[in-house]
């Protein structure tokens, strides 16, 4: 370990938000086609649901499928980031990020799409469970609930686990800020100081969270494929089909993730923590998940086929040989001959190459979904009803357009936001036992400190933990107690810091959200069933599997809103900050300590003891 | 209890489509033009399936009246998120337009494909829209319709027969497709009721259900001889009530 050498990752901040011009035309042309899909769903509302190309018996069509293919892309960003931290992977730091942005945009992509293919829009609220004068409620025997109530949880879950570990960035930001752009920063960062205790809240919550949002993440895309697999439809009525989507959903996910990595890597400049490493660990999962993809795919079709009942056999024989079997076989090719033919190689795995496959098979991904939804509707049981299913413009339009609006969003969130997670990096390198600051006072503008700052305080920056231990065992000599100081850092510290023994409580409120949400959507479910008791079909009015697994989606649901609760609370946020002395030392890596002596006696031994700083100021 | 159902004659269907233009008169269908239809959006919720057995020239012709076949276990119905298809309790596969927001879900549970949906507002050419039905509602695009066992005629007699204070009689009930139907193919009544015609014809050797293998229960049963590339058998006297 070479001390002296520069640290590349204390460039990164800086880095991240610069404005580029590629990225102006790269949102023009984005926000152009956002536009498209604007319009062309406006268009849509205006004139009815018919001017699309959807019909009878093929009820759904392209928006279904987009459907299906955007909550599959979502899936990359939050279940794989949480994968790799709950193992603790360290590979993942320059990855979670960008993948958990992915999730969220993807999401609300997605999430649209079943509004954009409904018949009366404007109805949307009858399938909320809102209380109402006529005693209405929404029928939680029904598919679409549970997806309502999955993608509700799913949204949240995503939204608040891209958000927590946003926040120690936002206050990077703001401390190294100034005006507008600091009040920006400021509200998002709801005055986090980075204190031990924040730190232990904030750590503890974002373990909850991505244990939590692993089942979920899974339920979310079992329950899309349930959209299908209750049905009596022929090669719908498929028990494989939820570990199938899901399977589907990680792989499309990786593919729109590893397309996000290069150009991000390319076009922000961050080969540095892009690195070809992580481009082969990530490129080696994308092909255990082609693997898995072409393995569920087999055995989807082998069972159909070897069974040969007469319904699902005809869909399976279109798909393989007639109407449909160009995009099945063009499918089959991107999904899993070519990348088989190009990852398991090492000159396969690197971003070019690894990137041109990963676009083939959001492709051939989206074909996936395509061929699940239209040819088992084209081809009704009742034969004489078969039909055929062509998009119109508006569809087209549509489908591209919410393409380029996903990479609008995605864009303007790199300008607003550190794609790469600045203190993960930053904690990964005291992880390898690599020097985190690389900046040293003479470098960093001093700042004026602030004039309503307590009188009698003694703020000192140290470059390091192990430097702030030798600060700390001199202030307890001093006899100076854990309340009288202060630490702040921009990374969680190993180092134990007076006063702030104890553990997070945020688990257990985790915990007991997850037991209240559970509680509360299982008595809705019941509640509700019984007092509007309409029959349905064979079911009886309540019903326990949809009510078993709503409650499941109630529990995911009540555990990452009492847990992002619970962290916020916790951490005593949000709060007003004042300018601090020597934040812009935190925000560059520094750990900073601040004492509080009035008492003049033993102001000589407190100032004895931060020696060591690099920077000490009376505030 | 009620449980309303139908038998159909298949050997007596001549395939006019009488009660299919009877079915739209009575019930305010949408004609949606031809360029809709041929985009596989005509609306009829009632259709003559048409098959042909053998070659040119020995052809033979069948018809198969199809229309919502009122499941006693509809798979329709479960999947509407917002109740608006379900079960009455006199057995009939309701549909409460006024609810229904158009996910067009149960269209694709339905085997028969007998749900239909309206892709834009109903439009009639003149003079039709001068026919609409007042008992019946028009619906709006966006919104699923099918066949409802013509609920508003059953409505209209069960009122009748409660202001007169008398039981309904067998037969007294007529949906459109019936009583439009000049070759006496279709039977309605209560399967409840163990002397109704229906029911008798329901329990006809010939009797079968449509796609019955997955178990929906249909309350529609189809009658047909037993080979259908043999001449076709003639019914009794007793299976069609001599009529």
């Amino acid at each position: 370990m070479e001390v002296s050498s520069p640290n590349p990752d204390a460039a990164l901040a800086g880095r991240l938000l610069r404005f580029r011009p590629g990225l102006l035309v790269a949102s023009l042309v984005s926000g152009l086609l956002a536009a498209v899909f604007v319009f062309c769903w406006g268009y849509q509302i205006r004139n009815g649901i018919g001017v699309s190309g959807i019909n009878r018996p093929v009820f759904w069509g392209f928006y279904i499928t987009n459907f299906v293919f955007w909550i599959g892309i979502s899936h990359a960003g939050t279940l794989i980031s949480a994968i790799l931290r709950v193992t603790g992977a360290e590979w993942r730091r320059p990855v979670t990020r960008c993948a958990e942005a992915i999730t969220v945009f993807a999401l609300a992509i997605g999430g649209l799409y079943p509004i954009i293919h409904l018949g009366r829009p404007e109805k949307l609220l009858f399938m909320l469970p809102l209380p109402n004068s006529r005693g209405l409620w929404p029928n939680f025997r029904s598919p679409l609930i549970w997806d309502l109530v999955a993608i509700t949880a799913y949204v949240l879950g995503s939204v608040l686990y891209l958000y927590l570990p946003l926040i120690p960035d936002m206050a990077i930001l703001r401390d190294r800020a100034t005006g507008k752009k600091r009040l920006f920063y400021s509200i998002l960062a709801l005055g986090w100081r980075g204190t031990p205790q924040q730190w232990r809240s904030l750590e503890s919550g974002i373990k909850v969270m991505a244990i939590v949002i692993i089942p979920l993440a899974v339920s979310v895309h079992t329950i899309v494929s349930w959209d299908f697999a209750m049905t009596q439809a022929p090669m719908w009525n498929s028990t494989i089909f939820g570990p199938y989507f899901v399977v589907g959903a990680i792989y499309s996910g990786i593919a729109m993730l590893l397309i996000a990595m290069t150009l991000l890597r390319r076009f922000l400049g961050l080969e540095t923590w892009l690195s070809l490493k992580v481009f082969n660990n990530l490129a080696l999962l994308f092909l255990a998940m082609a693997m898995f993809w072409g393995y569920f795919t087999f055995a989807e079709h082998l069972t159909v086929w070897y069974a040969n009942e007469p319904a699902e056999a005809l869909v399976f024989w279109e798909r393989a040989v007639g109407a449909f079997s160009t995009p099945f076989w063009v499918m089959i090719g991107l999904n899993f001959v070519i990348p088989m033919l190009v990852l398991p190689f090492r000159w396969g795995r690197k971003p070019l190459a690894v990137s041109i496959v990963s676009i083939g098979v959001v492709m051939g991904m989206w074909l996936e979904r395509f061929l699940i939804v239209v040819p088992t509707l084209s081809l009704p049981r009742l034969t004489y009803t078969i039909g055929q299913y062509a998009p119109t413009w508006v569809e087209l339009g549509i489908t591209v357009g919410s393409l380029g609006a996903f990479v609008f969003l995605y864009l303007a969130f790199t300008q607003l936001a550190p794609i790469i997670s600045i203190w993960e990096i930053r904690e990964g390198r005291v992880v390898e036992g690599l020097p985190v600051l690389a900046v040293t006072s003479e470098t960093v503008p001093r700042e004026p400190a602030s004039e309503e700052a307590p009188t009698g305080a003694l703020v000192a920056a140290f470059s390091d933990e192990e430097a702030l231990a030798g600060a700390l065992e001199g202030l307890q000599q001093a006899g100076i107690t854990g309340d009288r100081m202060e630490v702040r850092s921009s990374i969680p510290l190993k180092v134990k810091v007076p006063g702030t023994e104890g553990r997070s409580r945020v688990p257990l409120i985790g915990m007991l959200g997850a037991a209240l949400g559970g509680s509360s959507v299982f008595l809705l479910a019941t509640l509700t069933a019984k007092a509007y008791p309409l029959v349905t079909g064979h079911m009886a009015i309540i019903a326990a599997p949809p009510i078993g697994i709503v409650t499941y989606e109630g529990i995911a649901m009540g555990a990452v809103l009492s847990t992002f609760l619970a962290v916020i609370f916790e951490a005593g946020l949000p709060r007003r900050t004042r300018k601090g002395a020597l934040d812009r030392f935190i925000a560059d890596g520094a750990v900073v300590l601040a004492v509080d002596c009035p008492d003049d006696d033993k102001r000589p031994e407190v100032e004895a003891a931060l020696a060591g700083a690099m920077e000490v100021v009376a505030a | 209890m009620t449980r309303w159902g139908m038998v159909i004659d298949t050997d007596r269907c001549t395939g006019c489509e009488a009660c299919v233009v009877a079915c739209h008169e009575e019930n305010n269908i949408a004609t949606v033009g031809a360029e809709e239809a041929a985009r596989d959006r005509a609306n009829h919720w009632l259709r003559i399936e048409r098959y042909y057995e053998g070659e040119f020239p020995d052809v033979k012709v069948r018809f198969s009246p199809v229309l919502c076949q009122q499941c006693g276990e509809a798979p329709c119905e479960p999947v509407c998120p917002v109740y608006a298809t379900y079960h009455t309790d006199e057995g009939l596969n309701a549909m409460v337009y006024s609810r229904c927001v158009g996910t067009r879900f149960c269209a694709n549970n339905c085997p028969y494909t007998v749900r239909f949906f309206n892709w834009f507002d109903p439009e009639w050419d003149a003079p039709l829209e001068r026919q609409l039905n007042p008992d019946v509602s028009v619906r709006t695009a966006g919104v699923m319709e099918k066949c409802t066992f013509c609920v508003q005629r059953i409505q209209d007699k069960q009122r009748g027969a409660k202001a007169e204070e008398r039981p309904l009689e067998d037969g007294e009930i007529q949906p459109a497709c019936a009583s439009a139907c000049a070759a006496n193919v279709i039977t309605f009544g209560d399967l409840d009721d163990p002397e109704s015609k229906v029911t008798r014809l329901a329990h006809s050797r010939r009797a079968t259900h449509l796609l019955h293998e997955l178990g929906t229960e249909p309350a529609v049963t189809y009658l047909r001889g037993e080979d259908w590339d043999a001449p076709a058998e003639r019914p009794s006297p007793e299976e069609t009530g001599g009529g």
